[in-house]
């Protein structure tokens, strides 16, 4: 597992890009990747293209995101998701909260 | 040397041994044209001295047979003749003789023209040497260039191409171009494309094309996203390359729904978004120095992200179509290209026509590229399903016991690795992962360490959670989870079934939380139930079985 962070300037975008398999041993490392986001930013998305799996504990860390940066619902994107990545972010019903792209 | 002297009267032929004899050569002597024509089958001559006019065969006649036998190498031949005539000396040289020297033959000027003709044998000997040479040489660079296209062909082989979303066009100035164009699908869904071009043209320029396709295929295969591929690119080009050599560059993303359009554009000409409903056009800068200019630790891997509708296109170009120019030698204007795209149609051939009109024939001077992505979904690749598959046939079962401390360890990425590699699960092993994480966090944290998922509803709590439990699994003694998992093959459903049992608390399902979509916990049960067949606790809820159709 890994994360990055970028934010890009022209579009005052802030992504957060995952790798491997999601779970909460990354709860630090993922919380201070949405928390040390730049002033500014008008859109997260959360870049999911090389994540395999994903757990409720994942799932979890998504909800704390949004909810520590105070957005509404569908303001964070989820972006690049694998088939089984979109399928538990369906069937957790996070389609309505996160904007599942 | 071996002269032959070919005369059908003895006296000239003694008379003329004699003195080839004095120049320490060594000599045949024939009495007519055939003999002359047996001797240079079956023996080395030199040079030849031929008479005109003889019985049975000429001398022209037989000047035509042996030079016609010896038409690979220089065997010459001198006419010796009383006639004088202009005609006598036309047929001569006609036939295919080398000179002339009349009767009375004054011994000296012959000894020239023979030393004059035998240099100039030498030197036929050198050339055709050296052309064999040459020619083994051209062989080999001709099998070496086949190799080198074999080389090429193969790493681009990869290459994504539907020409509904991804247009290419591009024109070496020699055989080997030194642009490369990659494009790579993800297998996550989305497009990864590269139009770089490396300093120079022709193969020197061309070979670096070769580490940057194994690396960015290898990338894109990993989902890697362009600015890490850039900085991989660039990182790589430092260590290859000499310094002189760089690479221009644009990497550009597009995710896989089409809505988000992702660029690093290094030391390219202008590139351009245009839209097809609107008749907009945004002109797009290079960001960034080429790749393999800045060292490693002064790369920048910023990108530009725009966000792109199915009416959009990007076309990028190499400097070979920027940098083209007219009879006058004067450059062309970009804007000329701008202007094109925005005439609409298809982009590549409007950008292609206006350099034709351009440059007026003027001969291309770079090796020249420009693509045409249409902002549109590509989605993920769909994976190839084997019913067939040998290992679907044989049923197995697999059980794990494990015991208090063990309990923290990764137990269920570990058992993911284990039956991972079987054939039937691959397709399903992510939501096996859920299914096994869920079951065995459960278990766990409630069943084994009495925690409430309820602490995990506030953001404090929810840190707090994880490590208590890091706490309470220290103290455990004597708690145990038995995982069994069982694969039931089956030609119209194949199952697989999963029993987690403990010893710890016993639990209610029945009276189990409802949750709020926006709560911090309780999600794993509705996964569970969303993933799996069937459900069944028993032993007061410490035993959970599932089944799963695969």
């Amino acid at each position: 597992m890994s994360i990055s962070n970028r934010y890009i300037d022209s579009a005052e975008e802030y992504q957060i890009i995952l790798s491997g398999k999601f779970d909460f041993s990354f709860l630090n490392e993922f919380r201070s990747a949405y928390e040390s986001a730049p002033d500014g930013v008008k859109k997260y998305a959360v870049d999911m293209r090389s994540v395999d799996m994903i757990d409720s504990s994942a799932l979890g860390m998504l909800l704390k995101m949004k909810r520590s940066l105070n957005l509404a619902d569908g303001e964070i994107e989820i972006i690049n998701c694998s088939s089984n990545v979109e399928k538990i972010l369906k069937i957790a019903k996070f389609d309505l909260i996160f904007n599942i792209q | 040397m071996i002269a032959l002297i070919v005369d059908d009267i003895e006296r000239n032929r003694t008379l003329f041994g004699q003195f080839i004899g004095t120049r320490g050569d060594e000599v045949l002597l024939a009495s007519s044209g055939r003999e002359a024509i047996e001797f240079v089958k079956t023996q080395a001559v030199d040079y030849i001295l031929m008479d005109i006019n003889m019985p049975d065969m000429d001398g022209y006649e037989a000047t035509r047979e042996i030079k016609s036998i010896h038409s690979n190498d220089y065997l010459p031949i001198i006419f010796i003749s009383a006639l004088l005539e202009e005609d006598a000396l036309e047929e001569a040289l006609a036939a295919g003789g080398d000179d002339y020297i009349a009767k009375p033959v004054r011994f000296g000027v012959l000894a020239s023209k023979i030393d004059a003709h035998l240099r100039i044998r030498e030197l036929h000997k050198k050339v055709q040497n050296q052309n064999k040479v040459l020619n083994i040489h051209n062989l080999r660079l001709e099998r070496e260039h086949e190799l080198i296209h074999h080389f090429f062909d193969k790493s681009r082989e990869n290459s994504f191409c539907d020409e509904k979303i991804i247009k290419t066009f591009s024109r070496p100035m020699e055989t080997y171009n030194g642009d490369t164009t990659l494009v790579g699908r993800r297998p996550n869904g989305g497009i990864t494309i590269l139009l770089g071009d490396f300093t120079g043209h022709g193969l020197s320029a061309a070979v670096g094309s070769l580490p940057v396709s194994q690396i960015f295929f290898k990338m894109v295969e990993d989902n890697a996203y362009i600015g890490d591929i850039a900085s991989e690119l660039n990182r790589q080009i430092n260590i290859l390359l000499p310094v002189e050599m760089f690479f221009a560059a644009s990497l550009v993303e597009l995710s896989s729904n089409g809505d988000r359009l992702m660029m690093w554009h290094g030391g390219m000409p202008n590139a351009y978004l245009y839209d097809e409903k609107s008749n907009e056009i945004i002109t797009i800068e290079s960001q960034h120095l080429p790749l393999g200019v800045r060292e490693q630790n002064k790369f920048d891997d910023a990108v530009e992200l725009y966000y792109v509708n199915e009416n959009q296109k990007l076309i990028v170009m190499t400097d070979g179509l920027t940098e083209a120019v007219n009879t006058d030698d004067k450059m062309i204007n970009t804007d000329d290209y701008k202007e094109a795209i925005l005439r609409g149609g298809d982009a590549i051939d409007a950008i292609m026509n206006c350099y034709s009109q351009y440059s007026d024939g003027v001969a291309q001077w770079d090796d020249l590229s420009v693509i045409e992505l249409s902002c549109a979904e590509v989605k993920r690749r769909e994976q190839v399903q084997d019913k067939s598959i040998v290992d679907s046939t044989v049923p197995w079962e697999f059980k794990l016991h494990i015991e208090d401390q063990m309990l923290a360890r990764d137990t269920v990425h570990n058992i993911i690795d284990m039956i991972g590699g079987s054939l039937a699960l691959k397709e399903n092993k992510g939501a096996i992962y859920t299914l096994l994480m869920e079951m065995f966090s459960n278990a766990l944290d409630h069943g084994i360490l009495g925690l409430d998922g309820k602490e995990k509803n506030t953001n404090e709590n929810f840190d707090f959670f994880y490590k208590e439990k890091e706490r309470r699994i220290k103290e455990l003694s004597g708690s145990y989870i038995d995982v069994c998992v069982s694969y039931v093959p089956d030609n119209i459903e194949p199952l697989l079934k999963i029993k987690m049992a403990h010893n710890g608390n016993d639990f209610d399902n029945s009276a189990s939380a409802e949750t709020t979509s926006d709560a911090l916990h309780g999600r794993g049960l509705g996964l569970i139930d969303a993933i799996s067949k069937d459900t069944l606790y028993s032993d007061k809820g410490r035993c959970l079985s599932v089944t799963m159709a695969i």
